[in-house]
């Protein structure tokens, strides 16, 4: 190929590479408008019916799908050599000069006579030829669109998003987030409650965040996606402090795997574990407060072998649960020490056993409180999630990202026996059955609750509002049994029975059959 | 086979060209645009039809043509009573000086170089068709013997388009022999002073000889050889076709007022003289603004109406512009604008 052939066809690709790209722009510019066009149709959309709208997914796939087409665009509308000519020829007014030089190029490689003439007189045309005059780069009109749709979806990602107007399927779904909004918010507050009452650290420390998170529900603005995702984010957070706390309770009471048995428990052998740690400690705590209480007493005198036999069989029960070594150790020098005639030490080396064990106690509390709250918030997503189809936010909420991991279930007296996955069809709504208060069709509730007999302390603050300082107190009620309406018997034998089979059928550890169970026994053996 | 030419032999074209033109410039006012035909058409080495009123100069033309170009010229009155043999020849008795008597071929006034046929359309088709032979093949059969012309061989035929009594309008095989039919049109204002002020003086302008019938067969080979784009072509023939009535390119107008359209030599004649005006305009490809202007004097003359057509006086001029217009500047390339 000679220079001068090389020179034009050098100057051909360039000028085909320019039309290519303000080919691809015309056509991307096109689609760009038509997908911004859809995409804002899409987000006003919202504001009618509650259809998720991902609008940072969906943008970044309609850029790189965009992108990607451009690509594509320019290296198939990348005209030839001669067409690239033919339209050089025209728009630079060089009346066909360098198409007849391109085409007798692509005929002749070694052009000779008049034919290597024209070659020459093309190049020395082509010479005076700016690509970008010829093939200007410059945004089609259809690029505005493409702004004006790109510009409306930033003003209603910014002052529209979570609108809805009023009595459309849009403004129904923001109601159910607003209600769950103020169910969260109780959940935050009971949380908080619990932690203050309890001195439990972790539920006070994630209790503003489910507040918040409650009080944001309840805002104006808030998407059915978003809310989803803020409660997941929360239901992560209160799991992954729970499970904190369970390695923490797993680290001071170890469990005692029966051989052959899994090293990893399931959610359900963790839960009767749980239980049975929690019934021992909380009797071990029983036992060294009665004990502390007999020492402290001082009245009686205390028979020192009777002692030390109760303190023993409290070791061996501590030995039992895996108590910490250290509780352990102080409940052998309390024994030391009352078998020495040292009372008040042992009492002294009691108390201690017992701060161990009472932060324990602690510990399970906070896990129990911060489950229930967790509870709370799927439950809530769940009841968001109900309204309408999720689309890509369809994510599981909870904080065991497991996809096959069940939804939460419902609270209420009548909660699902089991998952429509094991039965095939759903089970038969019951009286009571729904999500939302009024939805059940159960007979009427009974008689309200008796309050707590506490003292009640009113404190009234002079002064106005806004103005002097403010102090809270808390009044907490001591605990009392309330009692019971009938009078407690023993069950008919087909009765018992009859409960025997509904809770053998009942999702629920063995462990909590075994407590219930004893529950009722103890009840009715106490007439 | 024939020599490539070089950018010498261009030059040497061009400055042939451009002398003729300023030669015949001298003589003959105005008429730029016809002037340049008609030397386009003898070097296209084809034949040119000139239509005009009387009196405009069409003779003198053919005249300061021949004597520019150092041309054997002659001239033919064409009048109805005028025989093929008056213009072809005819063998006559000699007697050679021993006596013997013998048939010779008296040459006709086809004979020459640049034939001057004036008002061709006065002869009877007989006397017209004679001439055919003669341009198409540039030779002459007579008593079974064929005789080739001299080249360059050029036919200027005129026809008055007024008077058309007693006229025998020329057939379409005769037109279509013609490269361009050009037609002359009355001087302007300032044209006719200059021509008052030249040709009244004491002297009578002439030309000179700027060139001879081998600068003029060079000229003709050079202007083969210039490249023409198939794109360029294909616009040549889309145009053609545009003018026919049965074809899928064919314009609406040429669809209602044309009978007939342009011939395969329509074509011919556009690609040829497209060569020779590309030259000229100092280029060394045919582009498509080439074909554009050269289409109304080879086309025009090449379209045959239709009865409604002639009804409404349709000028075939209009129709080959509308097929212009209807074709567009180039066939729009994909991708391209």
């Amino acid at each position: 190929m000679t220079h001068e052939a090389i020179e034009l066809h050098a100057l051909l690709h360039r000028i085909a590479v320019r039309i290519g790209i303000t080919a691809a722009w015309g056509t991307v510019a096109r689609a760009a408008a038509a997908a911004g066009g859809g995409l804002l149709l899409w987000a006003l959309a919202t504001m009618v019916v509650p259809v998720p709208f991902p609008l940072a997914r969906c943008a970044v796939a309609v850029g790189a799908t965009l992108a990607a087409t451009w690509l594509v665009l320019v290296w198939r509308c990348r005209p030839s050599a001669s067409v690239a000519a033919q339209i050089t020829d025209r728009r630079a007014g060089l009346c066909d000069r360098l198409s007849t030089a391109a085409e007798l190029l692509a005929r002749f490689p070694q052009p000779v006579g008049l034919a290597r003439l024209q070659v020459g007189d093309a190049v020395i045309a082509a010479q005076g030829v700016e690509p970008q005059a010829v093939a200007p780069l410059r945004l089609p009109r259809e690029a505005w669109l493409a702004g004006a749709a790109c510009v409306g979806l930033l003003l209603w990602a910014h002052f529209l998003v979570g609108w809805s107007l009023p009595s459309t399927p849009a403004a129904k779904a923001l109601a159910v987030i607003h209600r769950e909004g103020q169910s969260v918010v109780a959940a935050g507050r009971r949380l908080e409650a619990a932690g203050r009452s309890q001195a439990l650290p972790e539920a006070q420390r994630l209790a503003p965040q489910v507040q918040a998170l409650g009080r944001h529900l309840e805002g104006p603005r808030v998407d059915r996606e978003q809310a989803l995702g803020l409660l997941q984010n929360v239901a992560r957070q209160l799991g992954a402090a729970q499970d904190l706390l369970q390695r923490q309770l797993d680290a001071s009471l170890p469990q005692t795997n029966a051989p052959g048995t899994s090293s990893r428990p399931t959610s359900a052998s963790r839960a009767a574990t749980d239980g049975q740690r929690l019934q021992r400690l909380d009797a071990a705590v029983r036992q060294v407060r009665a004990l502390t209480g007999q020492l402290e007493r001082g009245g009686a005198p205390v028979d020192p072998q009777s002692l030390s036999t109760q303190l023993r069989a409290l070791s061996e029960s501590l030995d039992q649960m895996n108590a910490p070594v250290s509780t352990r150790e102080r409940v052998d020098q309390a024994r030391r020490e009352a078998a020495q005639g040292h009372l008040s030490a042992a009492s002294g080396s009691l108390n201690e056993a017992m701060q161990d064990l009472q932060g324990m106690e602690r510990m399970f509390g906070d896990e129990q409180a911060l489950g229930d709250a967790r509870q709370n918030v799927q439950q809530s997503a769940a009841r968001i999630a109900e309204q309408g189809p999720l689309g890509g936010a369809n994510v599981p909420v909870s904080g065991e990202p497991s996809p096959s991991a069940p939804p939460p279930e419902a609270s209420g007296p009548n909660p699902p026996s089991g998952t429509t996955d094991e039965a095939g069809a759903p089970p038969p709504p019951g009286p009571n059955q729904g999500s939302l208060p009024g939805q059940g069709t159960g007979p009427q509730l009974g008689a309200a609750t008796p309050r707590l007999q506490g003292t009640r302390v009113q404190v009234h603050v002079q002064g106005v509002p806004g103005e002097g300082p403010s102090s809270m107190r808390e009044i907490v009620a001591p605990g009392q049994g309330g009692a019971s309406r009938l009078p407690a018997g023993r069950p008919p034998a087909a009765v018992a029975h009859e409960l025997d089979r509904a809770m053998s059928e009942a999702p629920l550890p063995p462990a909590f059959l075994q407590l219930v169970r004893q529950y009722f026994e103890t009840q009715g053996g106490t007439p | 086979m024939t020599e490539p030419a070089g950018s010498r032999d261009v030059d040497e074209f061009r400055r042939t060209f451009t002398a003729v033109r300023q030669e015949l410039g001298r003589v003959i006012v105005g008429h730029e645009p016809l002037l340049d035909l008609v030397v386009t058409a003898l070097v296209a080495g084809g034949h040119v039809l000139l239509e005009g009123v009387p009196g405009l100069g069409k003779t003198l033309l053919v005249r300061t043509l021949a004597q520019a170009l150092d041309l054997r010229f002659s001239r033919i009155q064409f009048t109805p009573d005028l025989m093929p043999a008056d213009i072809l020849g005819t063998n006559l008795i000699v007697q050679d000086d021993a006596g013997r008597r013998r048939f010779e071929f008296q040459p006709g006034p086809v004979f020459a170089q640049i034939v001057l046929a004036d008002e061709i359309n006065r002869a009877t088709p007989k006397t017209q068709s004679a001439l055919l032979e003669a341009m198409q093949e540039h030779a002459v059969s007579t008593a079974g013997v064929s005789r080739s012309l001299d080249e360059p061989f050029f036919v200027l035929a005129t026809q008055n388009p007024i008077e058309m009594e007693g006229t025998y309008p020329l057939p379409e095989a005769q037109l279509d022999r013609f490269l361009f039919k050009l037609r002359v049109m009355f001087p302007e204002m300032d044209d006719l002073r200059t021509i008052a002020e030249r040709t009244t003086g004491p002297e009578d302008p002439t030309a000179r000889q700027v060139a001879d019938a081998a600068a003029v067969l060079r000229m003709q080979t050079i202007a083969r050889q210039v490249p023409v784009a198939s794109h360029v072509r294909d616009y040549a023939v889309r145009l053609v076709l545009a003018t026919h009535a049965a074809s899928p390119q064919a314009s609406a107008s040429a669809t209602r007022f044309i009978r007939y359209g342009a011939s395969p030599r329509g074509l011919q004649a556009l690609i040829r003289a497209g060569k020779v005006r590309a030259l000229v305009q100092g280029r060394l490809n045919v582009s498509v603004e080439d074909i554009q202007v050269l289409a109304l004097p080879a086309l025009r003359h090449r379209l045959i109406l239709s009865f409604e057509g002639e009804a409404e006086g349709v000028d075939p001029d209009d129709l080959v512009r509308k097929a212009i217009e209807e074709l567009g500047a180039v066939p729009t390339p994909a991708g391209g604008a």
